[in-house]
């Protein structure tokens, strides 16, 4: 098992490599100049000065220098400075990722758990009110973006009825609210967010729970006289629930980035805005260091569900 | 008109009727899923809609000032006015015609990159296929839709840059589909036949193989149609679309700061994302009915 995890991990570093040299490629080739935008393209600025401010910005060098001495000081758990934040991004990420991470992991465990319960009633009575609501909810999910989800649920549920905020959330620990309602904060942003995803598991739990009930040992289970929720939550769906563990991990990185969006309709702290302030301020480094986590927490992420079938399905040997 | 005579040959009228036939029977597997048929109407007058943008709107989407700002919809402006005082319904209709276009256009290039790539590594197979699909493996942990937007911001924010940029992101569903088709029809009779009688490679894909693996093609590139309209919708949210044009997503973008006082500048474009990307979706569902060989021989038994 160890071994396994082992040769996944160097696995995935040729794949994280390239990812970084595509990343860098396409920020350092880009058309327009860095310093342009940390200047703001103030008027009067001497040449002197521009020297200074490249020199500063380390983009005085040629690319691949500029490339080695990234990844020299990433080995060394350096991503960078941000001239702009006056602070290592380091610090800024890990300052705002957990808001993200936290409205991530809601979401996405909001929406396989909803998702798997929703398609393995409308799997287990095909063609019922149960099943058409479930084939609604998948087509529904699938064409709406979820910003606009967002927003329709803020004039319904925050402006129009009052009973949910509007955005933002309070700090948990210096904010001076409760737990439960701190906890209000929450409910529309994974509400959004997990919707698309709610979707998609429904459909796969409806199509695999069709599927695992006409094997055969399901029919041995009924045959021996077990009860039919027995067979259908202790036989059938565990197996059932592998195809939905499989696109949860496959969309992770589409949730990832879903959340960056979703929080700028409701105005959260997290890496989102930061991320969109860098794209437009040029920001190298904030960028690189946003592209390297949610790249590794994408394979990451992958590699947490490869080993999570061993647990639910106990036929698979790593070895 | 053929050069030997004044009436068509019997061939070509055989043909002719053949192109019926295929066309009449597909119809009759579409419209029995009550769903595409709704999707396709659907599609039809949003088509109507953009292309007749010109006449049916009284004022351009971009001009400001034609009337007070913030109205609801009323009986002048039947979708209410922005904050700018612009015409929401010129906005909505004229975004038809920009989420259309990115929508058709990216898909397409997704789906020959896909075509192409696929089928090379599908057909080819060994190390070529190695290659290829560690490419899509790298295209598919990036996060997708960063990247998106940080190559439009970086190289101008125009919408051909948006349609190319999606277009070349959104390859990888298609060409993994059309890879594993591929080295199903790789075992078959009929391709080794081809090989036998010495046909090449290029021709034995495109005249023999493609063919057969065209109805997955179909249905995943109306699925990729929809998801470009989302992915737009969400750079122009943003405010990365192109600055030149009033696109539904940039109307949302705009209405974010008024929805407690305005809802309708939200809604109105919403609802025409929501209802195109559900008829493209819809769609793909009855292509998939009316073109999956296996599925419709199962209904008929």
């Amino acid at each position: 098992m160890s071994a396994y995890i082992m040769r996944r991990i160097l696995g995935a570093i040729p794949l994280i490599f390239l990812v970084l040299v595509i990343n860098f490629l396409i920020l350092h080739l880009a058309p327009g100049d860095p310093v342009f935008f940390f200047i703001q393209g103030g008027a009067g600025t001497t040449e002197e000065y521009v020297t200074q401010i490249r020199k500063m910005l380390g983009l005085d060098r040629t690319l691949g220098e500029q490339f080695l001495i990234f990844m020299k000081n990433l080995f060394q758990g350096d991503l960078g400075y941000s001239h702009f934040y006056q602070r290592p991004v380091l610090d800024l990420i890990l300052e705002r990722l957990p808001i993200t991470l936290l409205l991530v992991i809601l979401s996405t465990i909001f929406a396989s758990v909803a998702g798997t319960i929703l398609g393995t009633f409308a799997g287990t009575r095909p063609y019922s009110v149960v099943d058409h609501v479930n084939t609604s909810i998948a087509v529904f999910g699938y064409s709406i973006p979820t910003f606009w989800l967002g927003q329709l649920l803020i004039i319904a549920l925050s402006i129009h009825l009052d009973i949910l905020p509007t955005g933002g959330i309070p700090s948990r620990f210096t904010g001076g609210v409760g737990l439960l309602d701190w906890m209000r904060y929450l409910i529309l942003p994974v509400i959004s967010l997990g919707f698309v995803q709610l979707a998609l598991a429904a459909r796969v739990m409806r199509a695999s729970t069709l599927e695992v009930l006409g094997m055969d040992y399901i029919i041995t289970a009924r045959a021996k006289g077990l009860k039919e929720s027995v067979v259908v939550f202790k036989h059938a769906l565990r197996n059932a629930v592998l195809p939905v563990l499989t696109v949860t991990s496959v969309n992770f990185a589409f949730q990832f980035t879903g959340a960056l969006i979703i929080e700028t309709v409701y105005s959260w702290p997290g890496l989102g805005r930061m991320m969109f302030e860098s794209v437009f301020r040029r920001d190298y480094p904030i960028l690189m260091g946003l592209l390297i986590v949610s790249s590794v927490a994408v394979i990451v992420v992958n590699l947490i569900a490869d080993l999570l079938y061993a647990y639910v399905d106990p036929r698979i040997v790593y070895d | 008109m053929n050069p030997e005579g004044g009436h068509p040959r019997v061939e070509d009228m055989e043909k002719f009727d053949a192109v019926g036939r295929n066309l009449w029977d597909f119809w009759k597997g579409y419209r029995r899923n009550k769903g595409a048929v709704f999707g396709l109407f659907f599609l039809v007058f949003i088509v109507l809609l953009a292309i007749l943008a010109d006449w049916i709107t009284r004022y351009g989407p971009m001009e400001t000032g034609v009337g007070l700002p913030l109205r609801p919809p009323g009986s002048r402006f039947f979708m209410g006015t922005d904050d700018l005082a612009r015409d929401i319904f010129s906005g909505v209709v004229y975004g038809a015609r920009v989420s259309l276009m990115v929508g058709f256009v990216s898909a397409l290039t997704a789906t020959i990159l896909g075509i192409m790539i696929g089928s090379a590594s599908g057909y080819f197979g060994g190390s070529t296929d190695y290659l290829l699909l560690k490419l899509c493996e790298l295209f598919q942990s990036v996060p997708r839709f960063l990247l998106a937007l940080i190559i439009v911001v970086f190289f101008g924010n125009t919408i051909w840059n948006v349609v190319v940029v999606i277009g070349i992101l959104s390859w990888p569903r298609t060409g993994l589909l059309v890879r594993s088709e591929f080295l199903r029809l790789k075992q078959t009779e009929f391709v080794t036949a081809a090989k036998a009688i010495g046909m090449s490679g290029a021709r034995i894909i495109f005249r023999q193989m493609l063919p057969n693996v065209m109805h997955i093609v179909l249905v995943t590139a109306s699925l990729e149609v929809g998801a470009a309209i989302i992915t737009e919708a969400g750079l122009s949210f943003l405010g990365a679309g192109d600055p030149n044009l009033m696109t539904w997503g940039r109307m949302l973008y705009n209405a974010q700061g008024f929805l407690r006082n305005a809802w309708w500048m939200a809604i109105f474009p919403g609802c025409g994302i929501f209802f195109t990307v559900l008829s493209m979706n819809l769609i793909g569902d009855g292509l998939n009915d009316a073109l999956n060989p296996r599925l419709r021989r199962i209904k008929r038994q």
